[in-house]
C-alpha cells in the first residue's frame, strides 16, 4: 500500500463528490485527504491523497477519467 | 410549444425512436403514466408483475437489437426493485434508460413517503446518472442520458424527476435531430503495425472474443483474420453468437465452465488478440496462470479496461471492428499447420461424453434443431446457463441473451419478453427450478400481452451450480441446496393463463415443443432431468487449466 496524490479537473455536477469518492471505494483506494475548489466558470478542481495498491495508479485514473463529468485526470508526484 | 415535464418526457422518447417501454406505476411517477396513456406517438407501455422484470425487459430488448431499453418505475421501493436490472446491463454494458419519479422537491430531505436517495442507491450500478430538478433542464437532460447510454462503451443511464418538475411546464422545442448510428474509428496505426508483427511472428494464435466484438458484430472479421492466419477462435460467455458454433475454427466458449479444449488452446497459445473481452475471472480463472506462454493484445473500446486484469502487450483503445479489420488487411497470410495438428490433438483429448437419454445436452439440441435460428435465446444463471453457452449453436448476432457479469438469477423470464417484444415473434428462455422459482410471475406479463416465450425449465431439483459447487468442494455437504419443493411449473403455468408441459424424455420434449411451435401463446416446459447432471468439465473458481474437474 502506498500513498498516490491525484488531481482531476471536472465539470462541477451535483453529485459528482459521491461518484470520485464511490470509485475510489469500489476500486480499493482510502481516501486521506480531499480538496474541492470551484472556479468561476464552475470547473471543478479536486486533490486526492489516497492510499491504495501502487500497481493499480495508472488504471484509478482510468477509472476516475471514465466518470462522465472528468475531463482531465493526473497523478502528482508526493 | 408548452409542455409539461411527463409529456416532454414522451417528447423525447419518440424522438429516440422508442416503440416499447417497460415499468410500473406508482405515485411519483403518476404524471408520466399519464401522458404515456394518452400519447399519440404510438409508445407502448409494457406492465410487468414487478419492477425487477421490467428492468430485465428492457435489456432483453435491448440485447435483442433494439438500441437503448427504457424501463420506467416509482420512487423507493421501485427504485430498489430496478437496481439489480441495472447492474445486470451494467455488468454486461448494455444500453438502458431508468426513468424514475421521486418525491416532490419540497419533501426532498424529511424522509418523506417512498423517499429514497436514489442517486446513491443506484451510483455503483449505472454508467452515469441525472437528478432533474430544474424544468428547463429535463429535455436536454434526457437526449444526454440516451446520448450517454448508447456511446463508447454502453451502459445505463438513470433519470430522476420528482413529481413537481414531470408537472411543471416548459415551452419544448421539437426537433427533427434522428440519432443515427456512428462509431469512433479512430485507431492508432502505429498499435496496429505492432499487433500485426506479433501476429506475423507467432505460431500459436488465439482470437478471445467478448462481448464487444459480438454486439459489433464482428463476426465475419474475426472469420477472415482467423482464416488468413490460421488463427482459432473462442469465446467468453459474452462473446457467444457471434459467429456459429460450427465454423470450423471455432473453439468454444473458454472459461470455469466452458469448452476445455477452449481453455487448453487459450493456455498453450503463443498469442491471444483479445477483442472486446475484459478478462473477467470466470473467463480466465487465475490470472497469473492464464496463457502464460502468450503475449497479449487487448483491444477495447474502453481505455480503463486495459490493465485492469491483464497487462497486455499491446493495449488499443478503439473499435474493435475498425482494429480487426485493419489487422486482417495487413497481417501476412500464413495457414500455421502445426497449430492445427496441435488443436487437433487437444479437441481429441478433452471430447467430451454424454449417456443420459435425457440429458440437458440432448434437451438443448433438440430445442436447438426445432427452433429458428432467428429465435432470440435467454438463460438464467446455473448449471442450466453453462450447458446452453456450450451446446446451443447461436448462428445470428443478437440472439443471445445472459446474465455473464453480474449472474443474476430470475434475468431470464424478463429478457425472454423484452427480447419477443424485439423481434416481434417467438424467443426461448432457459431456466433452472431455482432461477425460475425467482421471476415466473412474469409468465402473467406474457399472457397479459400474449407474448411468445417458451420457457425450458432444467429441473434437476436443486439449486444445480451451487449444489455442484458443495459436492466438488464441501465434501458434499449439500446444504440449502435440495430445493424439495413441490411446485408443479406446468400447472402454474396453466394457472396463470400460459401453456403447460410437463417432459420426462425426449419424446414428450419434443411432443410438447412441436404444440407449443403450433400456437401463438407463452409456454412452459418443465423437463424433469437427473439432479446428478453437472456442468463438467470445470476449472474450479481461482484455478487454472490443470486443476480441471472432468
Ligand atoms: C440472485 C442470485 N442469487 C443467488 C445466486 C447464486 N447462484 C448461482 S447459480 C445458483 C443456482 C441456480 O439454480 P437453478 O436456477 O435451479 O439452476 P441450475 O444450476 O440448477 O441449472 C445460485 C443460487 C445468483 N447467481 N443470483
Amino acid at each position: 500500500m502506498e500513498t498516490i496524490n491525484i488531481i482531476l479537473t471536472a465539470n462541477n455536477a451535483e453529485d459528482l463528490i459521491l461518484r470520485i469518492t464511490a470509485e475510489l471505494h469500489k476500486r480499493g483506494f482510502e481516501i486521506k485527504s480531499f480538496m474541492y475548489n470551484v472556479d468561476k466558470f464552475d470547473v471543478a478542481k479536486i486533490g486526492i491523497t489516497a492510499v491504495g495498491e501502487i500497481s493499480k495508479k495508472e488504471q484509478i485514473l482510468r477509472q476516475l477519467y471514465r466518470l462522465y463529468d472528468i475531463k482531465q485526470a493526473d497523478l502528482k508526484a508526493c | 410549444m408548452l409542455l409539461t415535464g411527463s409529456e416532454i418526457v414522451i417528447e423525447i422518447l419518440a424522438q429516440e425512436g422508442v416503440k416499447v417501454v417497460f415499468g410500473y406505476p406508482g405515485g411519483n411517477v403518476l404524471p408520466i403514466y399519464n401522458s404515456l396513456a394518452l400519447n399519440k406517438k404510438d409508445i407502448r407501455h409494457i406492465l410487468t408483475s414487478h419492477e425487477q422484470g421490467a428492468s430485465h425487459a428492457a435489456d432483453g430488448y435491448s440485447r435483442a437489437g433494439k438500441g437503448v431499453g427504457v424501463v420506467i418505475a416509482t420512487s423507493g421501493p421501485g427504485v430498489t426493485n430496478i437496481i439489480t436490472g441495472l447492474a445486470t446491463a451494467f455488468a454486461d454494458s448494455i444500453p438502458v434508460v431508468a426513468i424514475t419519479g421521486s418525491v416532490p422537491k419540497k419533501n426532498i430531505g424529511t424522509d418523506s413517503f417512498q423517499e429514497v436517495d436514489t442517486a446513491s442507491l443506484t451510483l455503483a450500478a449505472t454508467k452515469h446518472s441525472f437528478f432533474v430538478k430544474d424544468i428547463s433542464k429535463l429535455a436536454e437532460t434526457l437526449k444526454s442520458a440516451f446520448e450517454i447510454a448508447r456511446s463508447g462503451r454502453p451502459g445505463p443511464v438513470l433519470i430522476d424527476i420528482p413529481s413537481d418538475v414531470q408537472n411543471d411546464k416548459w415551452e419544448f422545442e421539437p426537433s427533427q435531430e434522428k440519432y443515427i448510428e456512428e462509431y469512433n474509428e479512430e485507431i492508432e496505426i502505429e498499435d496496429i503495425e505492432r499487433a500485426v508483427e506479433l501476429i506475423n511472428k507467432s505460431q500459436k494464435p488465439i482470437i478471445y472474443c467478448g462481448g464487444g466484438a459480438a454486439k459489433r458484430n464482428c463476426g465475419e472479421i474475426i472469420k477472415t483474420l482467423a482464416e488468413k492466419t490460421g488463427a482459432y477462435i473462442t469465446f467468453s460467455m459474452m462473446g457467444l453468437s457471434a459467429i456459429s458454433a460450427k465454423e470450423e475454427r471455432y473453439l468454444g466458449m473458454a472459461g470455469l465452465y466452458g469448452r476445455m479444449s477452449a481453455s487448453k488452446a487459450m493456455a498453450v497459445s503463443d498469442l491471444i488478440i483479445a477483442a472486446g473481452a475484459r478478462f473477467s475471472d470466470r473467463g480466465t480463472g487465475r490470472k497469473e496462470k492464464f496463457a502464460p506462454n502468450a503475449k497479449i493484445i487487448h483491444i477495447d473500446i474502453d481505455e480503463a479496461e486495459h490493465g485492469k486484469v491483464v497487462k497486455a502487450d499491446i493495449e488499443i483503445t478503439g473499435d474493435v471492428k475498425k482494429a480487426l479489420e485493419l489487422m486482417t488487411e495487413k497481417a501476412k497470410e500464413n495457414k500455421r499447420e502445426s497449430w492445427q495438428k496441435e488443436i487437433e490433438d487437444i479437441k481429441k483429448e478433452y471430447a467430451e461424453k454424454d449417456n443420459d437419454p435425457f440429458s440437458p445436452l440432448k434437451i438443448i439440441t433438440k430445442i436447438n434443431e426445432m427452433t429458428s435460428p432467428d429465435t432470440p435465446v435467454a438463460t438464467d444463471v446455473g448449471q442450466h446457463q453453462m450447458w446452453v453457452s456450450k451446446y446451443y449453436d447461436f448462428k445470428k448476432p443478437n440472439t443471445y441473451l445472459t446474465s455473464g457479469g453480474f449472474g443474476t438469477m430470475g434475468y431470464g423470464m424478463g429478457a425472454a419478453i423484452g427480447a419477443a417484444l424485439a423481434v416481434n415473434g417467438r424467443s426461448v428462455l432457459f431456466t433452472g427450478d431455482g432461477s425460475f422459482s425467482m421471476n415466473f410471475n412474469e409468465v402473467a406479463t406474457a399472457v397479459r400481452y400474449n407474448i411468445p416465450v417458451t420457457v425450458v425449465v432444467l429441473n434437476n431439483s436443486g439449486l444445480g451450480m451451487i449444489r455442484q459447487l458443495q459436492d466438488s468442494f464441501w465434501q458434499g455437504t449439500r446444504f440449502s441446496t435440495e430445493l424439495e419443493r413441490k411446485t408443479d411449473f406446468a400447472k402454474i403455468a396453466k394457472a396463470m393463463g400460459a401453456e403447460g408441459y410437463r417432459a420426462e424424455n425426449m419424446e414428450e420434449l419434443i411432443n410438447a415443443y412441436s404444440e407449443v411451435l403450433k400456437t401463438n401463446k407463452p409456454a412452459v416446459i418443465d423437463c424433469i432431468i437427473s439432479d446428478e447432471e453437472m456442468a463438467l468439465p470445470m476449472i474450479p473458481p481461482g484455478g487454472a487449466i490443470e486443476d480441471i474437474i472432468k
